[in-house]
C-alpha cells in the first residue's frame, strides 16, 4: 500500500491531486497514531502504576480505543443554555486545525511531507501557536468559572512556552544555519543536534510538556483544582476533538519535530546513503518512529509520577530560567559560529558550552528550588525513624 | 449566591476596576474529598477569602444512636468514620466500658490495639494516596497506597466479615475470636506496609515539584492549632508531642515502646511527613503486640444480655488517624444512650481551614484541604 | 426494681471529686462560685449556673494555675425536666489537666454567652449546638446553621422533645408530597396520600 502511494507520488501528477492525496494519508496515519497513542500511554501509565491497563476489549484491550471512539461519537452533543454558541461550537476546531497544520511540514522521510516549506521550522512554530485562541474560546463561552479560570491559566501558560520553544528551535536553525527542516535534518549525518544543543534540547522537552498541558504542566487543565478547565462544559465528539485529536496528534507532532530537529530524523545515523535503494523509506520509517516513540514515552513517563506545579511557580521557571539561558544559549552560538571557522572545533565549542549552560541551568534550578530547611526537618524526622 | 448572608460582599475598587470573582468549590469536585464545599473569593489566583459549608452528609448518628441499644449503635461509628473504623469503635465501646464497668480480656485488648493500629494504616495510606492525587499525581501515588490498604482490608474481611463496616468490638471485648492465622497475617501486612511506605516515601518525599507545593503552604503556628481545636497530625505538625496513646494512655498503649514524630513548621510538608513516619511507628506497636498477645477468652465471663450502665456520663477521648475522637456519652440508667456527642476531629481541624488558606493560591487552598485530611462523614455526623 | 422505675431516667449519684482535685483550683481562683463538683468516670466534673459561665471559662483560660488552652468539646444536652445543659471538656497542655464544666440553662430561654472570644474552637461547636439545641450563644460573631440547612431556624432535631419519628414525618412534610407518600404522611400536612390503585393494598 504504503509503496503504491510511494510510487503514486513520484509521478508527476496534478499539484492538487497529490495535495490531496498527501492530506488524506495524513488524516488516517494521523487517526491510526492517536489510537494508538492513547492505548500506550493508558497500558504505559498503567505499568507505572502496578495496573495492566485496559485488558477486556479485544486482545490485551487493544480495541479500547475503537470502543471509546465509538462512545464517544455517538454521545448526546450538549451545550450548557447559557453558553456563548459560535465561540462554544467553534473552540474545539480552533483548537485542532493548528495542531493538525503543524504535521503538513513536516517530513516524515526524506522527500516525504505533504509540502516542503523553505521556512518550515518558522510556519510550525507560527502556527502551533495559535491554539490558545482556542482554548480562551472555550473558556470564555463555557459561561463556567473553572473554565474562566482554566482559560486565563492556559493564556498564561502556553504563551509564555512559546517564546522558550522559539528560542530552542532558533538555536538549532543557527547551527544548521536553515529554517528547512529537510536542511537540519541532512546536516544531522553524523552528530545529532542534541548532542550540539543539548540545553536546547531540554528546554524544548520541557515546552513541549507545557505546550501541549501535560503533567507536570497542566495547570490549565487540573483535574483537582479546575476540573478540567476550558473543556469542562465540552463532551461527546467535541471532547473527543480536543481531548483525542489536539492533544495526542499534538504529541505526536511535537515529539516527531523533536525527533527530526534534535535527534537527526531519518539521517542519523545510517545516512541518506540508499543503500536499500527503492525500500530506504523503510529504515528512515523505522528511524522516526523509534525515536519520536523515546520521546513520547518520555514525556509519559514524566507526566506518570511527577505532581502538578503551580501557576507561579510555573511561570517562575519559563521566565526567570529558561527564558534567559535561552537567551543566553543564542548569543553564544552567535559568537562561536561567527569566530570559528574549523568544523571540528566549531562542534566541539558547540557542545562545550551549551553543556556548561545546561549544568548552569541545573544548578540555578537547584539552588532556587532548594529549601535548607527542608532538609534538617527530613534528617529530624528520619533520626525519629527506629524501624526500617 | 449572592443572597447568602454567610459570603463576604464583593469588593470593588472603582480605580482598579477590578472584582473579585467568587468560585464554589464543591460539593461535587473531584478534590473536596467528599461533599465539602467552599466559597473561594480570589483575586486572580489568590486567595482572598475562604467560606466553607458543611452539612451536606449529615445523617444524625447521634439522635439516631440515642434511640438504639448501646452494641446497635457500635454500626454508627463505622459510618461516622469510615476510614478508621476500628479506632472509632474502640473510642465508643471503651466509653460504654467505663460506664458499665466492664473490664475486657487481655486477649480482646490486644486484638483491638492490633486492628486499631493497622487501621491508622490504612487511613494513612489512604490519605498518601488521596494527597499525591490533590498535588496532581497522575494516580500513581494513590494506585501504590491503595495496594497496601488493599492488603489490610482483605485482613480486616478475614477478622470481622466486612470490608468497610466491621461492627467487630464489643463492650468488653471483641465479637469473636480472630482466625486460626491472624498472627502470620499480621506479620505479612505489616512487612507490606512498610514497603508501601518506603514506595511512596521514594516517589514523593524528594521531589521537588511535591517540596515546591506542600513546604510553607498552609502554615499553623501551635497556639493556632491549640486554639482552633486542632488535634492529631495536623498539631504534631506544628512542634507539639502531644499524641493521646501516650500522654493520657487508654486501652494497653502504655506497654508499647514507640516514637511520636513531630514536625517544627506545621505546614503541609510536616503533615504529610507525620502521617509517613506514623505508619512506621504503627508498624512498630503492632509488632509489639503481636509478640505479646496472649490466649484466652475474648469476651467477660459475666456479660449481660442487656447493657444497662448505671447513671453517668463520660468524656472517652482516642487518637485516632485524624486526631482526638471523642465520645461523650450519658447514661441515664436506659438500655439506650441517653446523649451521645461525637466530638469528631475532621470537624474541628477543618475549621482552621480559612486560616490556613487565605493568602495563598488558588491551587493551595486544594493542599491545605488535602493535607488536614478530613473524612466528611465526621465531620458532618 | 419494677419495669416503671426501670424506664424512668435516674439520677447519677454525686461523688465528690478527692481533696486536691482540679475542681479545688476552681473553687481557689474564683471564691465565692456557686457550683457543683463531682468525680466523673475519667474527669472531674463542675456544674455552674449560666450567668456564671463566661466568668468561669474566662478564669479557666487565663489563671495560670488552671491554664486550660485546649477547647476539645463544646456540646448541648437536653436534660428534658431539669433543663438544658452547655458542656465544655477542657485541656491544659501546661499542667496536663482535664475539667469538664456543665453550665445549666433553661430550655424555654435558652441563651448562654458565648465562649468565641476565649476559644476559636468554640465557633463552629457554637453553631452546632444551636442547630441542634436552640441554645442561643450571645457575643457568637456567625450564628448560622451549620449542620442543618438554613432555613432551618425553628427546629432542634436533638432535643429529646423531637423523637425520631416525629422528626421523619416532618422531613417528609418539607420534602414534598411524594417523599411522604413512601411512609406515612402526617395528619394536616396538606398533603393527600395518593388513593391505592384498585385492587391494591394501600
Amino acid at each position: 500500500m504504503a509503496l503504491v502511494l510511494w510510487g503514486l507520488f513520484g509521478v508527476d501528477m496534478n499539484v492538487w491531486l497529490d495535495a490531496f492525496l498527501r492530506l488524506q494519508l495524513i488524516v488516517i496515519v494521523m487517526t491510526v497514531t492517536v489510537m494508538a497513542l492513547i492505548y500506550v500511554e493508558r497500558k504505559f501509565v498503567g505499568r507505572i502504576q502496578m495496573r495492566l491497563g485496559p485488558m477486556r476489549t479485544g486482545p490485551y484491550g487493544t480495541l479500547q480505543s475503537v470502543a471509546d471512539a465509538v462512545k464517544l461519537l455517538t454521545k448526546e452533543d450538549l451545550r450548557p443554555a447559557t453558553a456563548d454558541f459560535w465561540l462554544f461550537e467553534l473552540a474545539p476546531y480552533v483548537t485542532f486545525v493548528p495542531v493538525f497544520m503543524t504535521l503538513l511540514a513536516l517530513p516524515f522521510m526524506e522527500d516525504w511531507g505533504v509540502r516542503d516549506l523553505q521556512l518550515g521550522l518558522f510556519y510550525i512554530v507560527a502556527v502551533s501557536g495559535v491554539t490558545v485562541i482556542g482554548y480562551i474560546m472555550a473558556g470564555w463561552a463555557s459561561d463556567n468559572k473553572y473554565a474562566l479560570l482554566g482559560a486565563v491559566r492556559s493564556a498564561a501558560q502556553l504563551i509564555s512556552y512559546e517564546i522558550p520553544l522559539i528560542l530552542a528551535v532558533l538555536a538549532v536553525s543557527m547551527v544548521a544555519g536553515s529554517l528547512n527542516l529537510n536542511d537540519i535534518i541532512l546536516q544531522q549525518d553524523t552528530i545529532p543536534n542534541a548532542l550540539l544543543q543539548p540545553l536546547p534540547f531540554l528546554i524544548l522537552l520541557t515546552a513541549t510538556l507545557a505546550e501541549l498541558s501535560r503533567r507536570p504542566f497542566d495547570i490549565p487543565i487540573g483535574e483537582s483544582e479546575v476540573v478540567g478547565g476550558p473543556w469542562v462544559e465540552y463532551s461527546g465528539i467535541r471532547w473527543s476533538i480536543i481531548f483525542a485529536l489536539t492533544e495526542y496528534a499534538g504529541l505526536w507532532g511535537m515529539a516527531v519535530l523533536g525527533s527530526l530537529v534534535f535527534l537527526g530524523g531519518w539521517e542519523f545515523p545510517f545516512g541518506t546513503s540508499g543503500f536499500w535503494g527503492d525500500f530506504d523509506f523503510l529504515y528512515q520509517m523505522a528511524l522516526v518512529f523509534a525515536k519520536s516513540s523515546f520521546l513520547i514515552l518520555t514525556m509519559m513517563l514524566i507526566s506518570a509520577t511527577f505532581p502538578r506545579l503551580r501557576i507561579d511557580q510555573l511561570m517562575a521557571f519559563c521566565w526567570k530560567i529558561l527564558l534567559p539561558f535561552g537567551f543566553l544559549q543564542i548569543v553564544i552560538n552567535g559568537i562561536v559560529l561567527m569566530y570559528l571557522d574549523s568544523e571540528v572545533t566549531r562542534d566541539i565549542a558547540l557542545f562545550a558550552t551549551s553543556g556548561a549552560l545546561l549544568v548552569a541551568m541545573a544548578y540555578v534550578t537547584y539552588l532556587a528550588t532548594r529549601q535548607p530547611s527542608r532538609e534538617a526537618r527530613v534528617a529530624a524526622m528520619v533520626a525519629a525513624r527506629s524501624i526500617q | 449566591m449572592t443572597n447568602d448572608p454567610d459570603l463576604p460582599a464583593m469588593t470593588y475598587d472603582p480605580e482598579l476596576e477590578t472584582i473579585d470573582l467568587n468560585i464554589n468549590i464543591g460539593p461535587q469536585h473531584p478534590a473536596t474529598h467528599g461533599v465539602f464545599r467552599m466559597v473561594l473569593v480570589v483575586d486572580g489566583e489568590r486567595v482572598e477569602d475562604l467560606v466553607p459549608h458543611i452539612g451536606y452528609m449529615h445523617r444524625g448518628a447521634e439522635k439516631l444512636s440515642e434511640h438504639m441499644d448501646y452494641r446497635q449503635a457500635i454500626g454508627y461509628q463505622d459510618r461516622t468514620e469510615y476510614l478508621a473504623q476500628f479506632n472509632a469503635e474502640l473510642c465508643y465501646v471503651q466509653a460504654v466500658e467505663k460506664l458499665a464497668g466492664l473490664v475486657p480480656p487481655e486477649r480482646a485488648e490486644y486484638i483491638r490495639v492490633i486492628l486499631a493500629e493497622l487501621n491508622r494504616i490504612s487511613s494513612h495510606f489512604m490519605f498518601l494516596g488521596a494527597f499525591g492525587t490533590d498535588l496532581g499525581v497522575f494516580g500513581t501515588s494513590f494506585t501504590y497506597a491503595f495496594r497496601e490498604r488493599e492488603n489490610l482490608l482483605d485482613l480486616f474481611e478475614e477478622v470481622s466479615g466486612d470490608r468497610l463496616m466491621y461492627a467487630y468490638f464489643r463492650p468488653g471485648g471483641v465479637a469473636w475470636d480472630v482466625p486460626h492465622n491472624f498472627v502470620e497475617r499480621v506479620k505479612w501486612v505489616c512487612d507490606q506496609a512498610l514497603i508501601g511506605a518506603k514506595d511512596l516515601d521514594t516517589l514523593l518525599t524528594d521531589n521537588e515539584i511535591f517540596i515546591a507545593r506542600t513546604l510553607n503552604i498552609g502554615k499553623l503556628s501551635i497556639e493556632d492549632a491549640i486554639d482552633f481545636g486542632a488535634s492529631g497530625p495536623v498539631l504534631r505538625a506544628c512542634g507539639l508531642k502531644f499524641d493521646l496513646r501516650r500522654d493520657e494512655p487508654y486501652s494497653i498503649y502504655d506497654r508499647f515502646d514507640f516514637d511520636i514524630p513531630v514536625g517544627s513548621n506545621g505546614d503541609s510538608y510536616d503533615r504529610y511527613l507525620v502521617r509517613l513516619e506514623e505508619i512506621r511507628q504503627s508498624v512498630r506497636i503492632v509488632r509489639q503486640a503481636i509478640d505479646q498477645m496472649p490466649d484466652g477468652p475474648i469476651l467477660p465471663e459475666k456479660l449481660p444480655r442487656a447493657l444497662r450502665p448505671a447513671a453517668g456520663e463520660v468524656y472517652m477521648r482516642c487518637e485516632n488517624p485524624r486526631g482526638e475522637y471523642g465520645i461523650y456519652l450519658i447514661s441515664r440508667g436506659s438500655t439506650q444512650p441517653y446523649r451521645l456527642r461525637i466530638r469528631s476531629s475532621s470537624f474541628c481541624n477543618l475549621a482552621a481551614l480559612k486560616h490556613m488558606t487565605v493568602g495563598h493560591y488558588v491551587a493551595d487552598a486544594v493542599t491545605i484541604l488535602g493535607s488536614i485530611d478530613i473524612v466528611l462523614c465526621e465531620v458532618d455526623r | 426494681m419494677s419495669p416503671e422505675d426501670r424506664r424512668r431516667p435516674q439520677e447519677a449519684t454525686i461523688v465528690a471529686p478527692p481533696p486536691g482535685s482540679v475542681a479545688d483550683l476552681f473553687a481557689e481562683a474564683l471564691p465565692g462560685l456557686e457550683m457543683t463538683p463531682m468525680q466523673g468516670a475519667l474527669d472531674v466534673i463542675i456544674q455552674i449556673g449560666r450567668d456564671d459561665a463566661h466568668r468561669v471559662l474566662e478564669a479557666a483560660k487565663h489563671n495560670d494555675k488552671l491554664a486550660f488552652d485546649f477547647l476539645r468539646n463544646l456540646s448541648g444536652v437536653d436534660y428534658e425536666e431539669q433543663g438544658l445543659e452547655v458542656v465544655y471538656h477542657l485541656y491544659s497542655f501546661k499542667h496536663r489537666h482535664n475539667i469538664t464544666i456543665r453550665a445549666k440553662v433553661p430550655a424555654e430561654d435558652a441563651r448562654i454567652q458565648s465562649a468565641t472570644d476565649l476559644w476559636r474552637a468554640a465557633d463552629w461547636h457554637e453553631r452546632e449546638a444551636r442547630d441542634m439545641f436552640g441554645i442561643d450563644f450571645e457575643g457568637h460573631p456567625n450564628l448560622v446553621p451549620i449542620l442543618l440547612p438554613d432555613d432551618m431556624l425553628d427546629h432542634f432535631p436533638l432535643r429529646k422533645d423531637n423523637p425520631l419519628a416525629p422528626l421523619e414525618e416532618w422531613q417528609g412534610e418539607i420534602l414534598g408530597p411524594k417523599m411522604g407518600d413512601a411512609g406515612y404522611i402526617p395528619p394536616g400536612s396538606g398533603f393527600e396520600a395518593t388513593p391505592a390503585a384498585e385492587g391494591e393494598e394501600a
